[in-house]
């Protein structure tokens, strides 16, 4: 066996060391910075939209119509009138909302699924890793274009469907991140010790299959505003008039020749946005992936 | 003296695969490992025991039964007097504070989000040992034992070096005020200087806290500087056991012997005594194991499989025919 | 089979009486194999070697010792080319019988490894493709470096796994790694790095991994064979014992220096520098006392400080210790970097 050297003994409090655990590997992935200044500006655009808007993003306005970016509308206006500023700002607010809301509620779902049975084991977890299966054997759109037809349309709905098909792909990491700290020396220490079994899963188990799964979380927020934008765009998901950027793509193609700022600055919105999360997420999980951080 | 563990020919086996049977329609036998065979062992109130081995022999798989994280195939084993499979929750809750281990992996031991201060906080307060307020004190007071400074308590054990790492596992055994403490080849792997602080650490704390202590190695030299027994495992099953001098100075089994003269020694060439490997320990043979690699192996040998039995006061060996047993006198009357 | 417990002493180089391979004697009439003048390795800012002499003469055995970060396998690594610009920045010279290997480009290196120098690491398992079969492993060098036919090869193959006592030795050619233990594959290490012949042997801790009866067969099986063949052998273990029964001379190293060297008879025995005295206090043999273990911990090699760097843990340290380093100095039939060296010796007489 090698001899294990003694390190030189790193001194600094408590702060230091949270500074150093989870700043420091952000910041040397240049990936990662990049991703967060756009999506740090994305959301504070969502976060403060209705303060930001320069008018009602439902209000019609059929004199103003059809016109290009001026002074009073900045973005210009769509075929009905409405200011497309606000109706960005509003449809960026609507992307991160229905985006983090239904990563959080598959994301529980499947954490829930995951959990169990990786614990149990044996019959249980077959059954359960069956109906992953089945679940992940629907590609994500299909699934939510199901869950559509059969719910109907608008914000709530979209979200439980997406939520739906997130389960599948979290279940399994949730479950294959449990069967490995299973196995880790420390958990059976505790269970030496004599900690009571939900103790171990509560503060020896769950802490450390988090990370990974609040990486992939951040990952599938992307694929959420896709998927949803998607649904939008073919006039399967919200409810128009709500401002959402698929929506608003979809209205904009009849006029593309004469008016292309109705589809571009939405469409260009939407993809700066998924590039900006996109960008988080690898540099995020690059950063904080045991192999690559140089120790 | 008290007797905190009785081992009565404790055994354990598993099932590793299996093979063709004999005949075309025996199907398949399965492979049977015997990692335990007719164990014999008590160690007793204040005891400090070093249970030496080399790969195979048993002694890892022995210290688990011993902590209660497997039963054994067959024999009984006690503690206190109580089979472990049948302790009531209130004795096996006992018994977990009572029973420290200090694993190899030291590091991976500990769950790697928390701090060293919730490391040794989470026995004392599961056992209620002392109160939430008291938490921090007695985690200075902890590290300060094991010879570490207060400010470790903020570390996470990712950020400390090999020797440390290894000090907080001591701390955290002794956080519960343990009666037996077991250490799995705790000081393996350190440079000698950390190595030599460890040692003298433990034997220190053992002696002052009167604690008993079952420590693992392959190393004779740190079994004998750290515990007054020794018992020597082989493919299984201790082959000798008695006080820590003499068997080093009048080993009795030929193997403790090849152990000794392979150990190196500043003053005594190196001899490699023992040749060939070390044999599997799947379908045993059902003569002394030792047999096929012995220098002085018999026919006797190759025929009966030599149970421990009493040697001298206080030593016992597994061996048809012991070395350095002394004549034994006819009980002469004074 | 039964093994006679032959002593490894038997056959060991009869050390001249006044020169021990690294003496500076001039008159020393044997050149050296190996020979190292201030060899200096950097990675970023830190000398992870720090102006390193040694030399080495044909047919005798060096241990280099020391603790975890002193250097010895950067040093091991370094005479055989594996550490390199980009990665560190190498300076000084390092002489393999009259060539130079600092700045030698890697297809000389290639033809020098595995041929005239011969390489065994700790973990065998790690070094040995677990895709090749032992055979094809063995006579991966054959081939390459002495232009064997495949039969030839084949021939020779199964004479070498002979020679390091593997028994069936034709049959285990077709084995993979993984189907021999852990003491069989590094024999396999042994016949691949001898299997030219080679001049020098390098072995980094041939045998930690292994369990001490076996260890004990492996390094007997090392050094038959290297005297058999005349070749020299660097040793890096931390076992310092095992090295007083293995190698005819130790060289102590701490912090990327060296700090003393000489015969291991004497530097074991009576170890002179700080250092050596500290780590033989520390070493657990099986009528020890009580260990007496070094104070503190070596700095890290980016922290090393200016003057002697082992200033920190000594108990003779001296503000003049902490300012210059102490050069290597002969005394006593050794090389020792100390500045109080001296009040040390006549303490000693004493």
């Amino acid at each position: 066996m090698t001899a294990i050297s003694s390190t030189s003994a790193t001194a600094g409090p408590a702060q230091a060391g949270w500074r150093r655990r989870y700043w420091q590997p952000v910041r040397r992935q240049p990936t990662a910075i990049a991703g967060l200044v756009i999506v740090g500006l994305f959301a504070f655009m969502a976060l403060f939209a209705p303060w930001l808007s320069t008018h009602d993003p439902v209000v019609q306005n059929f004199a103003d119509a059809l016109q290009g970016p001026s002074l009073s509308h900045f973005l210009g206006t769509d075929s009905f009138g409405q200011d497309l500023f606000s109706r960005v700002l509003h449809g960026t607010r609507l992307a991160l909302g229905i985006g983090v809301a239904s990563v959080a509620l598959g994301m529980a779902g499947g954490m829930l699924i995951g959990l169990v049975a990786g614990l149990a084991g044996g019959k249980v977890e077959w059954a359960l890793m069956r109906v992953v299966d089945a679940l992940l054997a629907f590609p994500e759109i299909i699934l939510a274009i199901a869950f559509v037809a059969v719910f109907g349309m608008g914000v709530d709905k979209v979200i439980y469907a997406l939520a739906v098909s997130f389960i599948g792909p979290f279940a399994r990491i949730v479950r294959s991140d449990v069967l490995q700290v299973k196995a880790l020396p420390f958990i059976e220490a505790a269970q030496l010790m004599g900690v009571p079994r939900v103790q171990i899963i509560l503060r020896h188990l769950l802490p450390n299959v988090a990370p990974s799964l609040l990486v992939q979380a951040g990952i599938r927020i992307s694929t959420a505003i896709l998927l949803e934008s998607g649904l939008s765009f073919f006039s399967i998901g919200v409810v128009p008039p709500t401002p959402d950027l698929g929506l608003m793509i979809a209205e904009g193609r009849a006029f593309i020749t004469m008016a292309p700022w109705i589809s571009g600055f939405p469409g260009g919105a939407l993809a700066i946005l998924l590039v900006g999360l996109t960008l988080l997420g690898d540099g995020l999980s690059n950063a904080f992936n045991p192999r690559s951080q140089g120790r | 003296m008290n007797k905190l563990y009785q081992l009565n020919d404790v055994e354990k086996s598993y099932t590793v695969g299996t093979r063709p049977g004999k005949g075309f329609f025996s199907g398949r036998t399965p492979l049977l490992l015997k990692a335990l065979d007719g164990i014999r062992l008590d160690v007793e109130d204040g005891d400090s025991l070093a249970i030496v081995g080399e790969s195979g022999s048993g002694k890892s798989t022995l210290v688990r039964l011993m902590l209660g994280l497997e039963a054994p195939s067959d024999g009984r084993l006690f503690y206190q007097r109580q089979e472990l499979g049948s302790m009531s929750a209130a004795d096996r809750q006992l018994f977990t504070r009572e029973v420290a281990f200090i694993y190899q992996d030291a590091r991976g031991s500990m769950n790697p989000r928390l701090r060293v201060r919730d490391v040794l906080a989470e026995p004392m307060l599961l056992h209620k040992l002392c109160s939430e307020a008291q938490v921090d004190s007695k985690v200075a007071e902890l590290l300060n034992r094991v010879g570490l400074a207060p400010e470790m308590a903020d570390r996470y054990p990712a950020e400390l070096s090999g020797g440390q790492v290894r000090r907080v596992a001591v701390a955290r055994a002794l956080a519960v005020q343990p009666r037996v403490i077991f250490a799995d080849e705790s000081v393996a792997g350190l440079d000698v200087s950390v190595q030599a602080q460890l040692l003298n650490l433990l034997r220190d704390l053992c002696r002052d806290m009167g604690l008993t202590l079952v420590f693992i190695t392959h190393d004779l030299g740190v079994a004998s500087y750290l515990c007054t027994r020794i018992a020597v495992m082989y493919l299984g099953r201790v082959v000798e056991e008695g006080p820590s001098a003499e068997i080093l100075a009048h080993p009795h089994h030929p193997y403790t012997r090849s152990l000794l003269r392979a150990f190196p020694s500043f003053d005594r060439p190196l001899t490699a005594s023992l040749s060939g490997e070390i044999p599997s320990p799947i379908n045993l043979p059902a003569c002394c194991r030792f047999a096929s690699r012995c220098p002085d192996a018999r026919d006797a040998c190759r025929l009966t499989d030599p149970t421990l039995v009493q040697v001298t006061a206080r030593s016992s060996v597994a061996c048809l025919f012991p070395l350095n047993v002394p004549e034994e006198t006819p009980a002469a009357v004074s | 089979m039964q093994a006679a417990g032959r002593a490894l002493t038997d056959g060991r180089a009869s050390a001249p009486a006044a020169t021990p391979g690294i003496s500076p004697d001039v008159n020393s009439t044997t050149p050296d194999l190996l020979q190292i003048r201030d060899l200096t390795l950097r990675r970023g800012r830190a000398a992870v070697l720090d102006k390193v002499s040694l030399s080495l003469k044909a047919g005798r055995t060096l241990g280099l010792l020391g603790e975890s970060g002193a250097g010895k396998s950067t040093l091991a690594m370094a005479i055989i080319g594996l550490l390199t610009a980009p990665q560190v920045d190498v300076q000084g010279s390092l002489k393999f019988a009259d060539t130079e290997l600092v700045g030698l480009p890697e297809k000389h290196f290639q033809k020098l490894r595995g041929s005239r120098i011969g390489l065994i690491f700790q973990d065998a398992t790690a070094s040995l493709d677990p895709c090749f079969t032992i055979g094809q492993q063995i006579c991966e060098p054959l081939r390459r470096h002495l232009r064997l036919s495949r039969k030839q090869a084949i021939e020779r193959a199964v004479e070498l796994l002979d020679s390091v006592g593997i028994p069936d030795a034709r049959a285990r050619l077709a084995a993979f790694p993984h189907q021999l233990s852990g003491g069989m594959q590094q024999r396999v290490m042994i016949s691949i790095a001898l299997a030219c012949d080679p001049e020098l042997l390098i072995a980094d801790e041939p045998t930690s991994a292994l369990d001490v009866t076996i260890q004990a067969q492996i390094m007997e099986l090392i050094l038959r064979r290297v005297r058999s063949l005349g070749s020299s052998a660097i040793f890096v273990l931390h076992d310092l014992a095992l090295a007083s029964q293995v190698c005819d001379d130790i060289a102590v190293m701490y912090g990327g220096q060296i700090v003393e060297t000489g015969p291991a008879d004497a530097v074991l025995r009576r170890p002179l520098h700080p250092y050596t005295v500290g780590l033989r206090s520390c070493v657990v043999e099986l009528d020890s006392e009580r260990l007496v273990p070094l104070p503190g911990t070596m700095p890290g090699a980016d922290q090393m400080p200016d003057g002697c760097r082992f200033a920190s843990r000594c108990a003779w340290r001296q503000p003049r210790c902490e300012t210059a380093r102490p050069p290597l100095e002969a005394r006593d039939g050794r090389l020792l970097a100390c500045w109080r060296i001296d009040e040390i010796l006549a303490g000693s007489a004493a």
